[in-house]
């Protein structure tokens, strides 16, 4: 048997089956079938399509024969049933008659289309694709889009006209040697989040490692302010770890993506990570313990200043260049994310 | 005769992980030796507009601008005419070159340890590399591809393809207004003002 049919018209049985009990016979054949032989029609006996020459093609899998009154009490007291299997979507509408085959693009739409084959978009390449390589880049569900892009633009204008400033008189003020001290100072004190988020992913290991790394840097390095344990083979490279991170291991997805103010940009998920951050982060606790005034500003005032700097830094290098930097922060974002997801 | 091809088999077992392994370090030494030239250029510029300028003929040389401008923009780079995949090409390269010296502040010179590269497919390495810049740890992996002899085609900071990124900017340009939005786009980028 010949198996060169394509049955586009598939639907009309499933569509006309459950008019057929009506009894509908105005129309003369029910179902359009494509051949390579062209488009023809065929009339339906009871649930099969006559045979002809190129073999034929039982619908009976399509949907259920129209139920017999005097069966079940059940059919009587449903008259409409549903079809045991999923009708074929709607692929094609059925024509007026005469039916022809159509073969358009997009650009040029017939006036009546009865079965519109689209030629292969542009966008639609081989697998392989030399041009195609960067298709599968991790992207972000945006549907606040507008109000995101909203409180990008006041963060830029934050960043610009106040923070940038500030950032450069810190960078002018301490000399490269101070600054990477306070940073490897705090980055050792936020300690209690890498170690805690470590464990949480069940990393003992790089747990372990970190706790080494602490000690070494606070020992040997005199509270922080020398790395000594990038000297460490297995202590230079340890892995970050966060709380969004952690999530991200139990298997939470992101969420949908949100342009904080001040803060720049998250997705839900890292957002109530950024809460278990902030918990664990040692610095806070001055806050939790009541610590206020001139302590908490010698304490927090550089690690904020530290901050500040690396996001303005961070900021620049992601929207300097860009084409639209929206777009860019939020694609550098999610790739960003995703890598430290993954390691 | 079974024998023959079962020696045949065993001589290019053989040789084919020495032949991809040699490419592997060919392209190691040359991605080492191209940074090197640039860090050389860094350390002497007073200030980023003229590291651009400096560092640009080595940058020409070593990336492969076509192959990024290509895949930056996708499967529409078919809709371009010649003019404007030239066009393209070119507004492209100078918005790479500003991109990727802009990384570098002069007088602050990174300090780069080399991890061992690997292969994805033949004619293809990755360095991964880790750079201590500016008192903080990126790891930073180069793509290369043998086009003409060895070119970067990528560079990956913290999982952030260059080349991904700009694709997804420049796939929201082109469904507005296809290749003369992206070319639009690039102009009015490149005529912006450098912070």
């Amino acid at each position: 048997m010949k198996t060169n049919l394509l049955i586009l018209g598939a639907w009309a049985f499933s569509l006309g089956s459950l008019q057929m009990a009506t009894a509908n016979e105005t129309t003369k054949h029910d179902i359009v079938i494509i051949t390579r032989k062209g488009i023809v029609e065929a009339p339906v006996r009871g649930r099969k399509i006559s045979k002809d020459s190129d073999g034929t093609l039982y619908l009976r899998s399509v949907a259920e024969p129209p139920p017999r009154q005097a069966k079940t009490k059940k059919a009587q007291a449903s008259p409409s049933p549903k079809p045991r299997a999923t009708p074929l979507p709607l692929a094609v509408k059925r024509a007026p008659k005469p039916i022809k085959p159509i073969l358009t693009t997009a650009a040029t739409p017939p006036k009546n289309p009865t079965i519109t084959i689209q030629k292969k978009s542009i966008a639609v390449v081989a697998e392989g694709d030399d041009l195609d390589e960067y298709s599968t880049v991790a992207t972000i569900a945006d549907p606040a889009e507008p109000v995101n892009r909203g409180t990008f633009w006041l963060n830029h204008q934050l960043y610009t006209y106040i923070l940038r400033p500030v950032s450069k008189a810190y960078e002018f003020v301490l000399p490269s040697p101070a600054r990477k001290a306070i940073h490897n100072v705090f980055d050792n004190v936020e300690y209690p989040v890498r170690v805690v988020n470590h464990a949480l992913q069940l990393e003992f290991k790089r747990a372990d490692l970190e706790t080494r790394k602490f000690v070494v840097n606070s020992v040997a390095g005199v509270g922080g302010i020398l790395r000594m344990s990038d000297r460490i083979p297995d202590l230079a490279n340890i892995p970050p770890a966060d709380t969004g991170q952690t999530f991200a291991k139990w298997g939470i997805g992101h969420g949908a993506y949100i342009v904080l103010p001040v803060l720049g940009p998250r997705s839900v998920r890292d957002t109530v990570g950024m809460a278990g951050d902030y918990a664990l982060n040692p610095v806070s606790w001055l806050a939790f313990g009541g610590v206020t005034g001139a302590t908490a500003l010698a304490v927090s005032g550089p690690s904020a200043a530290r901050n500040m700097n690396e996001r303005i830094n961070l900021y620049d290098a992601a929207t300097q260049n860009a084409i639209d930097p929206y777009v860019a922060v939020r694609s550098g974002y999610i790739q960003y994310r995703e890598q430290a997801a993954s390691k | 005769m079974k024998s023959r091809a079962f020696l045949i088999a065993l001589a290019a077992l053989c040789v084919l992980p020495n032949s991809y392994s040699a490419s592997t370090t060919d392209a190691e030494i040359f991605l080492k030796k191209s940074i090197n030239e640039i860090v050389d250029i860094a350390k002497t510029s007073p200030n980023s507009t003229a590291l651009a300028e400096s560092t640009r003929p080595i940058l020409v040389r070593i990336i492969s601008f076509d192959a990024m401008t290509r895949r930056a923009v996708g499967p529409g780079w078919r809709q371009f005419t010649a003019e404007q995949q030239k066009e393209a090409i070119n507004l492209f390269s100078t918005l790479i070159i500003r991109t990727y010296s802009g990384k570098f502040t002069p007088g602050e010179l990174p300090e780069i340890t080399y991890k061992a590269a690997t292969s994805p497919s033949p004619g293809r390495v990755e360095v991964s590399t880790t750079t201590s810049y500016k008192g903080s740890k990126y790891n930073v992996i180069y793509r290369l591809e043998e086009i003409d002899g060895w070119r970067i085609t990528d560079v990956v900071i913290e999982g952030v393809s260059m080349v991904a990124n700009y694709r997804t900017q420049f796939d929201a340009e082109f469904s507005q207004g296809g290749s003369t939005a992206i070319l639009g786009a690039l102009r009015k980028s490149i005529s912006a003002p450098q912070r």
